[in-house]
Parts: structure tokens; sequence; C-alpha cells
């Protein structure tokens, strides 16, 4: 919410007569179709008429509608302070963006704006750009466009362009019916006849009725029977006869004192009751929409910290900046975690502290999924269609479905893509203790802990683990104590339904060389096979690279190569680095006969490069925390003509 | 003395009726006192001489009802005007959220009037306040005289008024102005709110 709008002025609480009605007709149209209705709106009429009220009822309608249209309101103190404020701190363009950006302006008081040339040239720029591109403009003035003095000629014009709506002075109706409707809103109840007598007086200024209203309310809250009708008049009377009176006279005595000085008082408690909701409000919906959790801001009224509003809100914010800095120290070591709910609630602070410490300290030796594989960038064919069908449903219900889920193919066909998708999509759900790491990983932390005798902390983070995804399984055989770390780790996870997932290049199940226990434990869970790429997967594959490689995809050659028939996804992807190579070198566009020349014909290759294109088809970002030496190479030379280039 | 407690919903502020001696502070409040309704008044305590000079100090509680939320208390006191009794205007200073100086408008009395503004800026000082933020009003009582014996509100304005503080012709003893005081030093005060009140 916009920190200075009055949470009151809304269009429901804007009572419509005859006098206003079509001002609020359009200014609701307005509110439903921002820039679309009547663009610029300008509405005319003498203050406390109810301008401001349907400026602010707008931007409020826009808001609670529609959360990303971003709404400013400026009245010309505002503007000017705004200004100021941002050439004085050498930000005017922050200024001009700010009033340029926005989706709605609404400007109160146009007949008031400051006389300084640069606000208005400030303001003609804003109001063209914003119309140019269809954005709402909505302004009040006391006068019409043509009548205001030392305004713009420019901004004069542009305003007259659009609707100008008049709002008038109350009839008896309408005027009944504020009172009415303000009696409402502060639960007072008159005796039938007192809010007509009011309403009788030819009271202009909405403001000014709603003061009579205070009063009668006052008064009503110290006299012991009900206000009468004729009370009521001779109260609105005795104001205006004692208005003139001077000090120096006796006995102005004709208007209840007490009550007149109650009303006051209470207009002024009011108003800061509500500035302070107000700040409130906007700060607990500005970091509720960042994530945070906003209770310390919700009970703060209700608690007694000895802090100020303002103090609270910038503790609040100082806690919040702390909150981002531990959860970017953690992010880096351990991305999981980053995501503890800790992170997001100030009240934790000491809590996410305790975390950040410890994970920064003595950094886990395993790490979650890499982000850079994801579902969406997996591409899928009936190939592979069991296998993603099931990581879809592990990933839905952790722990709960095919579990262990084993993940079944030989070399290049997607299985580590998949098994860190799906490590990602668990990690969503679960947010913390999703460990996904390769065998050669665990081989290696497993050789630390041993030198280091911490072989039990290891033991501890697997069997800590929410969901534990271990790639390439198979190259466990051969290590004896990891199979057996491993193989107590999934019978644990199994037991307490906790999620496994792993790849290997057989089916466990006919494996003779897997640890028994191991065995054992995966045995009871569903096998997922990834066969070599079909022609759908490899034509899939094709588009993608080159969409991604050079924007555009030529489909005879998407065709050509699709059409190729490959044992895994890195031989096609090795294909279609290899033309895109050849192109580039030549200088030309790839394309089908290109590459029927270089795979089929004579052409000499171009030197291979090893650029960081994973096997299953996505690029790798530099920064992926894949650790795995051979799974960052994308074709495994032949030894034989490495020798020869280096005997070259 | 904090003005607004949330735990318990509550506003309380403490306003201090300020000047020389006999300038009719006393009054004032004893106007306030017959134009509330008796329960919203809290009993009105006056220590005083025989002479009807005050003593130590007169204290009363107002209570405004509930409003948007929170029971709302004002405590009015007096301070003694004669010299001699510093020590107790000091002590009733304390805490002040809001000060009315209640100048006697006589030509005779504006040096008197004078040293207890000094004596007023003094005592805040003593007690780190700084009168510059204080919510402060004037009020030229006694403004029913002849003519020929008071000096005019601009002219009090001129010797007294340096901040250009808000001002307020009075007659304590017929109630003229009584109120319109109260009414402004009360929104000083409050407005106040906002900017320091802890929660």
């Amino acid at each position: 919410m916009i920190a200075n709008l009055n949470p009151r002025s809304t269009f429901d609480s804007y009572v419509v007569g005859r006098e206003n009605g079509l001002a609020a007709s359009a200014a609701r149209a307005v509110a439903e179709t921002p820039g679309a209705a009547y663009n610029p709106l300008c509405i005319v009429g003498d203050a406390g008429l109810g301008k401001t009220h349907l400026l602010m009822a707008i931007a409020q309608a826009i808001e609670k509608a529609d959360s990303r249209y971003s709404v400013e309101y400026f009245t010309p103190e505002g503007l000017s302070e705004a200004y100021h404020a941002a050439v004085s701190a050498g930000q005017g363009d922050a200024f001009r963006n700010r009033l340029v950006d926005t989706d709605v302006l609404l400007v109160d008081d146009l007949h008031a704006l400051p006389l300084q040339e640069d606000i208005q040239a400030e303001l003609v720029r804003a109001t063209t750009e914003l119309q140019g591109a269809g954005k709402q403009i909505v302004v009040a003035s006391q006068v019409t466009p043509a009548s205001l003095e030392g305004v713009d000629e420019t901004l004069i014009e542009r305003l007259a362009d659009g609707l100008v709506v008049a709002v008038g002075a109350p009839e008896y109706e309408t005027r009944v019916s504020i009172l009415q409707r303000r009696s409402d809103e502060r639960g007072a109840r008159f005796t039938e006849g007192v809010l007509e007598a009011v309403a009788s007086y030819e009271i202009t200024d909405v403001r000014e009725l709603i003061g009579v209203l205070n009063r009668l309310v006052a008064l009503q809250a110290v006299s012991e029977t009900p206000l009468t009708p004729d009370a009521a008049r001779a109260l609105y009377e005795g104001e205006v006869s004692g208005a003139g009176a001077s000090a120096g006279e006796p006995g102005a005595d004709t208007i209840d004192q007490f009550a007149d000085f109650l009303s006051g008082v209470t207009d002024t408690v009011k108003r800061q009751v509500d500035a302070w909701e107000s700040r409130l409000n906007e700060a607990t919906k500005r970091w509720a929409e960042r994530g945070y959790c906003t209770d310390r801001l919700a009970t703060v009224t209700t608690t007694s910290s000895g802090k100020t509003v303002d103090e609270t809100l910038e503790e609040f914010e100082r806690d919040v900046e702390e909150l981002r800095t531990l959860r970017d120290s953690v992010s880096g070591i351990d991305a999981s975690l980053a995501d503890d709910p800790a992170f997001f609630d100030p009240d934790r602070l000491v809590e996410a502290r305790g975390i950040a410490e410890k994970v920064v300290s003595k950094p886990p030796a395993l790490t979650g999924p890499s982000s850079a594989w994801r579902f969406e960038g997996f591409i899928g064919s009936w190939a592979n269609a069991v296998a993603v069908e099931a990581t879809k449903a592990v990933s839905a219900y952790p722990g709960q479905e095919r579990n262990p889920l084993v993940l079944v193919g030989s070399t290049g066909v997607g299985k580590t893509h998949l098994l860190h998708a799906t490590g990602n999509a668990i990690a969503e759900t679960l947010r913390t203790g999703v460990v996904c790491v390769n065998v050669r990983e665990l081989a290696e932390a497993l050789a630390d802990a041993e030198a280091g005798g911490t072989v039990d902390d290891l033991r501890e983070e697997l069997n800590a683990a929410n969901a534990l995804l271990i790639d390439d399984l198979h190259l466990a055989v051969g290590n004896e104590s990891l199979q057996k770390i491993l193989g107590a780790a999934f019978s644990r996870a199994y037991e307490s339904q906790r999620q496994i997932v792993c790849t290997i290049d057989e089916d466990p199940r006919e494996s003779s060389v897997l640890d028994e226990s191991l065995r054992t434990t995966l045995m009871n869970g569903f096998v997922g096979t990834l066969a070599a790429p079909d022609r759908e997967l490899r034509h899939g594959l094709v588009v993608s690279m080159l969409q991604d490689n050079i924007g555009a995809v030529d489909s005879a050659l998407a065709d050509y190569l699709a059409d190729r028939p490959a044992d895994s996804v890195r031989e096609v992807t090795g294909s279609v680095v290899r033309v895109l190579d050849e192109a580039e070198s030549r200088g030309i566009a790839p394309s089908a006969a290109l590459a029927r020349e270089l795979i089929e014909g004579s052409v000499s290759e171009a030197p291979r490069r090893t650029p960081g294109v994973r096997t299953s088809g996505v690029l790798v970002a530099p920064s992926s925390s894949v650790r795995s030496v051979e799974k960052m190479i994308w074709v495994w030379p032949d030894p034989s003509e490495r020798l020869i280039e280096e005997l070259s | 003395m904090s003005l607004v407690n949330f735990t318990t919903r509550e506003i309380t502020c403490k306003i201090v009726y300020y000047g020389p001696g006999r300038s009719g502070k006393t009054c004032n409040l004893r106007y306030i006192y017959g134009k509330v309704p008796e329960e919203r008044r809290g009993k009105m305590v006056s220590l005083a001489t025989e002479a009807e000079r005050t003593l130590f100090f007169d204290f009363l509680p107002l209570e405004l009802g509930t409003i948007s939320g929170f029971a709302t208390r004002f405590q009015l006191y007096t301070v003694p005007g004669q010299v001699y009794y510093n020590a107790t205007r000091k002590l009733v200073l304390q805490g002040a959220d809001g000060v009315v100086f209640v100048a006697d408008s006589q030509a005779r009395q504006l040096d008197e009037n004078i040293e207890s503004l000094q004596n007023l800026q003094a005592n805040l000082i003593d007690q780190e306040v700084d009168i510059r933020t204080l919510p402060l009003v004037l009020q030229y009582n006694k403004q029913d005289l002849p003519a020929d014996l008071i000096l005019s509100p601009h002219e009090l304005d001129e010797a007294l008024n340096f901040r250009e503080l808000k001002s307020f012709a009075a007659n304590a003893l017929k109630g003229n102005g009584v109120f319109e005081t109260l009414k402004g030093v009360s929104e000083l005060v409050l407005r106040k709110l906002s900017e320091e009140t802890p929660v």
C-alpha cells in the first residue's frame, strides 16, 4: 500500500449523490481499467468535497485488484519534497524514473502545484511518456485545467484533452447519507431526526459536516440523555454564533466546551493511530510479499518493546538485512539450507545465525542438487518416459511412492540430469536436508573422513538427510566401506520413509557385485529405465541446442542429425557441436549439407574444443557445483587420436 | 513518562500549567473541573494557603474515554508561582508532555511573566529538556480587565512569544479561552505521539 494513503478512503466509504455521481462513476471506471477508460481524468471541485477521497479510492482499488500495478500518489508538497530530496542526493534521474515507471500517476490539488519550473517540466515529461505508454493519469484540482494559473501550458492542454468531471457541494440527501455513514463507522447511534436536523443546514464542506458530527458524538458521549434534534440544532447554531466571540467577552458558554475539547482530542488521537497503523500495514505487506514472516510487525501494538514505531520498523529492516547476508553465506556452501524458514523470520535471527555459523565453520561433506539441472531442461521421449514419470511422482510425494527409485541406463542417457532435477523438485517440498551426490564425491569425502577421523560425522550426515540421491552407484563397487555406509544409510532412510533415488548402469536385481544390504534395499523399490535416445529425443535435443546456440532451427539439419542413430545423448550433442564449430570456423550457417559433409564426407575436422556442454543436452554454467570431472567432458576422445595430436 | 502504552492500550498526557504567582493557573483548572461531567473527572487535589495561594500544586485527572481503542486520560497540574517554591516547580515539571504558560496580562506584571518564563526554561534545561521541542502554548489571562491596565495579546506576543508559539487570550474566571488553550496544547502533545511513542 502507498504509505500516504488513508486506508479508509475507498469507493465503499464514498457517499455518492447527484452532485458527485459522474465523478464517482468515472473514477470507478478508471480503477477497473487503468489507462483505458478516461485518460487523463481530471476531478474538479471546491475544497472538502471528496476529491482526495476519490483519488485515494482509485489508488487503493487498483492495488487491491492487482498488486503488480505500480501506483504513485502525490500532493504538491509531496511532489516538491520528493523532487528536492532526489536532486539534493544527486539522483534526479531516480525521481524522473519514479514518475515515468509508474502505471498510475495521481496528483492531488494540482491548483497548488509549486511554480518551480523544474518540477513542472518533470511532470510534463512524465505525463507525456505515461500517456504515450497507455498509463493512467488522474489529477484533482479546485479549478478546471483551463483556469489553472502558473501551470505549464502543455500540461493544461494535456489535461483538457481528457475527461474533466466536477464534484459539487452535497445536497440535503447526500448530507444525510454522509452523516449516517460516518455515524455507523464510529458506532454512534442518534435518535431519529438528529442527523436530519444537522443536514438541513447548508453545510457545503464535507469536512465541516464531519466536524459537526464529531461534536455530536462527543456531546452524546457526555450527556446522560440521548441528544434531541433541537439540541443538535442548538449545538450547530451555537458554534456558528460563538465562532466570532472574542476571548475578552464573558460567558461564551453556548456550546459544551468539554464536548468540543473531547471532539478535538478524539480527532487528533484517531489521526495518529491511523498513521501508525498505515505505516505498519504498509511495511507488513511489503515484507510479506518478499517472503518474510511479519509476525513481529503484526503484534507490535500488543506487546511492549519500549521502541517507537519507526525504531521497530528500522530494527525489523536491519534484521531482515542480516538474514539476507546470512542466507547468502549459507547458500554458497549448501543451497538446500538457504530455504530454511529461519532465514525468512526476523524473530528467528538467533537460530539463523546458529545455522550459518555451523555451516560456515564446518561445511557439510555432502552437497545438494545442482541448480543447473531441472525438469524444464530435460527432454523426454518414449525412451525415458517411465523413468521421468516415476521421478515426477517421487518429487510430488517424496518418501511415499516408488521408494527407493532406481534410474537405470548406460552412460550418457541423462540419468544425472534427471537425478538432480528430482533433487531440486524434492527440495522445493522438503526445503532442507536433500543430499544429491556422486559416488566419486562420496568416496572422496569418505577418504577425507577416514583420514580426519570424522567418519561418524559423515555417517550422521547421511542418516540425517531428508532425501538421499546418489549418482553412479555402480562406481561404489570395490569400495567395501563405502558400500557398507551407504547400505546402512539406505536401510535407515527406507525404514523411516525418507526418499532414496539413485542412478546405476545395470538393474540392481541382476547385479552380482553390489553389497547385499544395498541390493536388498534397492530391490524393494521401483526401477525406471532410460534407454538409448530414440528419434523423438534426438530431434528434441538437436532443436533445443540449435535454438540455444544460433537462435534458429534449420529443419533439414535437425532432421538429418536426428535421423542418425546414437547410443547416448552425448553422441547427439557431440554431433551438433561439431557442426556448429565447423560452420563457425568457415563463417557459414550450419546446414544439413555441411553436417552430411562433416559426418559422412571427406572434410577435415577443425580441432575439437571442450566446451562446458553437459552430456544430457543442457549447457552447464561454469559455476555449477558438479565436481565429477568425467561429467564435464562432452565426449571422450579416442586415445589414439590424442596421441597423434600430441606427437605432431 | 510514556505517553502511550500499547500493552495496556492507554494514552496518558501530563500537562503542566506554569506561570507567575496569581496569574490564574488554578483558576484554569477550576473552570475545567466545573465543565467536565462528573464521571469524566477525578477528584481535584488542591493544596492552598489560607490566602488561596497554591502551596504545593493542583492536580486534576480527566478520563476522556476510549479513543481508537486507547483509554485516554489527561493529568492537569499547576505549579506554585511564588519564587521560593522552585523545588516544587521542578518536581511537578518532571515528565511533562506539554506546558501551558499562563501569563498575567496586567502591564505591571510583565517583569514577573518574563522572570517566570526564564525560570521555566532554566528548570527544563536542568531536566535536559529542550524548550524548543516541548509542546508549549501561551495563555494571556485577565484580558477582561480594563484596557488601560493590561497589555494586548499583540503586545504580550512581542514581549514573550519568542518562538511564534500558539497564544490564547483568556479570562479564566469566566472561562473564555480556557478550553481553547487546553485544546491547543493537547493537539501539540498528541501530534508528537507518532514521533516519540514507544510501542
